[in-house]
């Protein structure tokens, strides 16, 4: 037992000392933290005062003499960059363009090399504003990096969207595996109508159900009309994943001749395909629909009455009619009842728009 | 006789040790895996920017289902702030609990509400529904009117009224961040497919500055009890779910604010309204489905403080909190016993549910019978006083050593108290805290299990001040 | 030149006029002192009532302001004369941006790959579009005189021009001095980049971090132009632009929103709202100045 307390006297000791030392660690990191961040921002400050003047004086004089005063501050430099970076568009990002060029950039590109993970992301981040094309080899690398900095190559990639970057960006998303694919979807959404060539093409390869998926979603949110041919082969598709991506898709597009398409896919077995086949039809306004969203009210499935609610309420007069009859009807209670609160619903929301 | 009592008492004090020694080290070990964690997160999230998910097209809708019940000082604040969140899609639903005040009153005379005469399906069981009002100038807030069945059956009223396929579940006396909901929906938005349920961390706004709904000033509060509560906040969060998220072993995301797949959750039957910690058992039980059905998942646990709440300030409401607590701690672990050491349920049936179940759940218990038998060997003269002065010195220095390392990972955290002095004066707390404070919820807790048995059911209430424009520190 | 060193002698006493200016207490919302006439105006009125003490200083401003007139008829004389060399000026750039186009196209035929390494040099500053800049920079000082003399009758607005803190070579724009600008936007480095670009040209220039913020402004202040954020705490740009609309008694004033958000719906919900432009983020400041005093001057 003796040597048992003296054992644990000793743990004692070193506890308290452990603790001691955390606690100065945490006062020495904190004095000196409060030190840098005072003078971080003072120079934040007095380089902001000067790019913001650069930045509304025509020419590149000032911007030049302002890269060349203070390029021995690179990180407040990177954080004004980035802050401002993300605001600007044309002559003002030029400015900033230059600034990075001659105080930032040989910088970044070396980190680019890094093997801390920070400064790849860092340099990844400054280069996507900033990046010359005749430079993008270098990014190219990171495309085999984590997923986090691939995913932030990518999309410093897009921002200079190609005939040269954009396939970069599609092969690293149909090489990339599953849980990391969701991170695309930014990148392609922001791409918009250029990156219709590329979807049209990793459509026709054989890539997982899931990509396929997702670029189908993303073909109705962006939306992509022109690929209309395109997604409608997936109609039938046998995984009712892609199906119910289709029918969204066809929603978003809202092409009027996809209502034979979206009526054929109200009446699918699965009723995640009904429901958005439905919700698609209401969004089209389109009369055809409208015996197949009053028939979709007494569906067995709540989410599909839901959808031919909302498209029932959308269609005006007519829709209106349909729903005045449907909570006249005395078969089915739940749905005259569903009906009777659309038709409550319109009155308040026209009440609103006239008081 | 003597003999026998000596050597048992021997028995038990190496006993008493070895417990000690290995709930400290499991502490010890979290708090390492929670460092990790966290700097992994602030990696992750320095440069990723959060309008890129606001402005995500697949950015996936959020109800949020707010309880309420008697909260006429704060619910209309409160209302206000969830409405002014960050997020591209999302509704918020507060459900009237019965209150018996003017929370109604107020919350329809703010908003203008609207009766309506919504119908919605009753997947999962509650109290009857008054009413459902809508606010037609703003067609986000929706609320619900119904006969008070306490917070497990008010959460169900709102789910089976959500929209959406997300929910989260916050108290409407907690104040959100802004941007809490894009951060919270992230891991949803990175792997769709798997995650079932985020939470994040609490803090405390006790002493914080409130203007427009949002903290403008982190400070401590004057109030003893609040600052050892969060001691034992930053201890249980940061040190303790950070690392047990990494180890697959989270088996509570707080009440206060938690975000779960809506499908998911109606299928293993909702909130359990006989249930008094609703949060730890809604876990337990979705763990225990989705092992069940065999459907892989992660919960994940952010290292980001999105929620601020209130703690008691008085010894007697922080007693009832607690008391509460653990009284939800056991029946939920009662509920769900056959989990416990079953390997069909993975980590969390070997490892998560035993740790809270010895460490825990009979914690206090053993702690007190640790006393008790001190208090005997005092009267038998049978305490051998350099090993208990030593042991008591012991359990002090691990105390505050756990809490110190809690303190520094605050350091790493994303808001943390401006002031250095702040940070010194909780250091002296660290100490403090072991000498009353955790023995009074050693006896608080131990309670808890005759209460239990006593078939305890009530809540307890507690005065909350609320939070309007500019509290200054109390 | 004569001109030059006449409006850079100004400039000292009204730089950053906005942020450091501390104008005159007058009775009731006067103009700025360097407004001569209206000063004069006020001089007189007060004359009447003026202690003798105050008649020598009176006077003293009254020689003050005419020998600034005499000053200013100098310079109408000799912009006159450099004002025939604006159009000569015009023919020698448009000639050499002609000569600088043909070398760029051959420059592109000839160029190579740059060296790798090859970082801060600044493609296309060379020394002809050195020049180039340098005579379009006269060119704008002598339309600035241009200007003077159109605007010969109007002596506020003159002084106004000619002692504004322009950067040599900036184009002079309209009187924007008077005109309110509010910008609702939480977000602070926006608000400090628009104010900073607000502020050059002369505006004066309101600061709301919310929209609660703003309609406080707008009561007191009454803006002539509002530049709103959709996202803001509290309630959104959109509920912003519809209160707007029911709470002012009167017109309400021209918004234009400056907002990260890009999908049609939005745009069009807030045009239709109330707001008469929508700019997207990221954008050019200067297209935006370009707006405004487009906007202020169909107002006009």
């Amino acid at each position: 037992m003796n040597h048992l307390v003296v054992f644990i006297r000793y743990s004692v000791y070193i506890l308290i000392l452990f603790a001691l030392f955390i606690l100065l660690y945490i006062v020495l990191r904190r004095i000196y933290q409060q030190v840098n961040d005072k003078r971080f921002n003072l120079r934040y400050v007095q380089i902001e005062e000067g790019l913001l003047n650069a930045l509304s004086t025509p020419g590149p004089e000032s911007a030049v003499r302002l890269a060349e005063e203070y390029k021995r501050f690179p990180d407040v430099l990177t954080k004004l960059l980035l802050d401002y970076a993300k605001l600007l568009s044309g002559p003002e990002r030029e400015q900033l363009k230059i600034i990075f060029r001659i105080a930032l950039e040989k910088k970044s590109l070396r980190d680019l090399r890094s093997r801390r993970t920070i400064r790849r992301l860092r340099a990844t981040r400054l280069l996507g504003f900033f990046i010359d094309p005749l430079k993008m080899g270098s990014m190219l690398k990171l495309l085999e990096d984590k997923p986090i900095v691939r995913l932030a190559a990518v999309q410093a990639i897009s921002q200079l969207p190609t005939t040269e970057t954009l396939p970069l960006v599609f092969t690293a998303f149909e090489a990339d595996s599953c849980p990391n694919i969701h991170s695309y979807i930014n990148v392609i959404f922001s791409l918009g109508g250029i990156a219709e060539v590329y979807i049209r093409e990793a459509l026709k390869k054989p890539i997982s159900l899931e990509k396929i998926a997702l670029l189908i979603e993303l073909v109705g949110a962006i939306p992509l009309r022109s690929l209309y041919p395109d997604i409608l082969s997936f109609a039938d598709h046998p995984e009712k994943e892609v199906r119910i991506k289709v029918a969204r898709a066809l929603g978003g597009l809202s092409i009027p001749d996809s209502v034979p398409v979206l009526i054929r896919l109200a009446s699918d077995t699965a009723w995640e395909v009904q429901a958005q086949a439905v919700k698609g039809l209401g969004r089209l306004k389109s009369p055809e629909a409208l015996d197949i969203l009053t028939e979709a009210f007494f569906s067995k499935n709540w989410h599909v009455r839901f959808n031919a609610r909302s498209g029932l309420m959308s269609l005006g007069e007519a829709g209106v009619k349909r729903l005045e009859e449907i909570s006249q009807q005395t078969r089915d209670s739940y749905a005259a009842a569903m009906a009777a609160m659309a038709l409550h619903d319109l009155n308040l929301s026209c009440e609103q728009m006239n008081p | 006789m003597i003999g026998l009592l000596s050597v048992l008492f021997h028995i038990f004090s190496y006993l008493v040790l070895i417990y000690f020694l290995l709930l400290n080290g499991f502490y010890l070990f979290f708090i390492v895996l929670s460092f990790f964690g966290i700097s992994r997160y602030r990696h992750r999230t320095e440069y990723i920017r959060m309008e890129e998910i606001f402005l995500s097209p697949l950015a996936k809708p959020i109800s949020i289902i707010a309880p309420a019940h008697n909260e006429e000082n704060s619910i209309v604040e409160s209302v206000r702030n969830l409405l002014s969140l960050e997020y591209p899609q999302y509704e918020v639903i507060v459900v009237n609990d019965g209150s018996t005040d003017a929370t109604l009153k107020k919350l329809i005379e703010a908003f203008s509400l609207k009766k309506t005469q919504w119908v919605f399906r009753k997947v999962v069981d509650h109290k009857p529904v008054r009413g459902i009002y809508v606010c037609p100038a703003n067609p986000k807030l929706i609320v619900v009117d119904k006969l008070n069945g306490k917070k497990a059956d008010a959460m169900n009223a709102g789910l089976n009224i959500a929209h959406y396929p997300l929910f989260c579940a916050v108290d409407s006396d907690c104040l959100v961040d802004r941007d809490c909901l894009l951060k919270v929906v992230r891991p949803f938005l990175e792997d769709p497919e798997r995650t079932v349920g985020v939470g994040g961390i609490v803090r405390l706004i006790n002493g914080c500055t409130v203007k427009s709904g949002q903290i403008i000033k982190i400070s401590l509060p004057q109030n003893i009890l609040a600052r050892f509560q969060i001691l034992e906040y930053f201890r249980a969060f940061l040190g303790g779910r950070i690392g047990m998220s990494l180890i697959k072993s989270v088996l509570i995301i707080s009440g206060a604010f938690g975000v779960f797949r809506k499908d998911l959750i109606l299928k293993c039957g909702g909130y359990r309204p006989a249930s008094i910690g609703e949060d730890l058992d809604l876990v337990v039980r979705l763990r225990k489905y989705l092992h069940d059905h065999k459907i892989p998942y992660s919960i994940h646990f952010l290292p980001d403080p999105i929620c601020w709440t209130e703690v008691p300030e008085t010894l007697k409401a922080l007693g009832r909190q607690r008391n509460r607590w653990h009284r939800g701690l056991i029946e939920a672990f009662l509920y769900s016993r056959r989990m416990i050491f079953n390997p069909r349920y993975g980590v969390t049936g070997l490892f998560a549910m035993p740790f809270y179940l010895v460490f825990e759940l009979f914690g206090p218990l053993i702690e007190l019978l640790g006393y008790a038998i001190f208090v005997l060997c005092l009267f038998l003269n049978l305490v051998n006083y350099p090993f208990a002065i030593t042991f008591f010195l012991l359990s002090v220095a691990l105390g505050t050593l756990l809490s110190v390392a809690a303190l520094l990972l605050e350091e790493f955290s994303m808001r943390r108290f401006p002031r250095t002095s702040d940070v010194l004066l909780m250091a002296l707390f660290c100490i403090l805290e072991n000498i009353f404070y955790r023995q009074y919820l050693a006896v608080v807790r131990g309670k808890a299990f005759i209460d239990f048995l006593h078939g305890k059911k009530e809540w307890g209430a507690m005065d909350k001040k609320g939070f309007s424009e500019e509290i200054p520190c109390p | 030149m004569r001109i030059k060193a006449f409006v850079n002698k100004k400039a000292p006493e009204t730089r950053k006029s906005d942020k450091n200016f501390i104008p005159e207490p007058s009775r009731e919302k006067s103009p700025s002192p360097e407004d001569s006439s209206s000063l004069m105006l006020v001089l007189e009125e007060d004359a009447e009532k003026a202690t003798p003490g105050l008649e020598k200083e009176m006077k003293d401003r009254l020689s003050t302001i005419s020998e600034f007139k005499l000053k200013l008829e100098n310079l109408v004389d000799s912009a006159l004369d450099e004002f025939v060399k604006v159009q000569a000026l015009d023919l020698r750039i448009a000639t050499l941006e002609k000569g600088l186009s043909r070398k760029a196209a051959k420059r592109r035929q000839k160029k190579s790959r740059p060296a790798p390494g090859e970082t801060g040099k600044l493609d296309g500053f060379l020394p002809e579009e050195r020049e180039k800049e340098s005579l379009k920079q006269e060119m704008e000082c002598l339309q600035t005189i241009k200007h003077l003399l159109k605007s010969m009758n109007n002596l506020p607005d003159l002084l106004a021009v000619a002692s504004s803190p322009r950067q040599p070579g900036a184009m002079a724009g309209p009187v924007n001095g008077k005109k309110k600008i509010l910008i609702v936007e939480d977000d602070p480095i926006s608000r400090k980049l628009l104010n900073h670009f607000l502020e050059k040209e002369n505006y004066t220039v309101l600061m709301a971090a919310s929209a609660e913020e703003g309609f406080q402004s707008i009561g007191r202040e009454k803006p002539d132009l509002i530049l709103l954020d959709i996202m803001l705490p509290g309630a959104d740009g959109f509920q912003f632009l519809s209160r707007l609309k029911e709470n002012e008694p009167g017109p309400p004033p021209p918004v234009f929103v400056i907002s990260s958000l890009a999908q049609e719906s939005d745009i069009v919900k807030a045009l239709q709202a109330g707001a008469i432009d929508y700019i997207l983020k990221p954008f050019s400041p200067q297209v935006i100045l370009v707006k405004i005093s487009q906007l202020f001057k169909s107002s006009r």
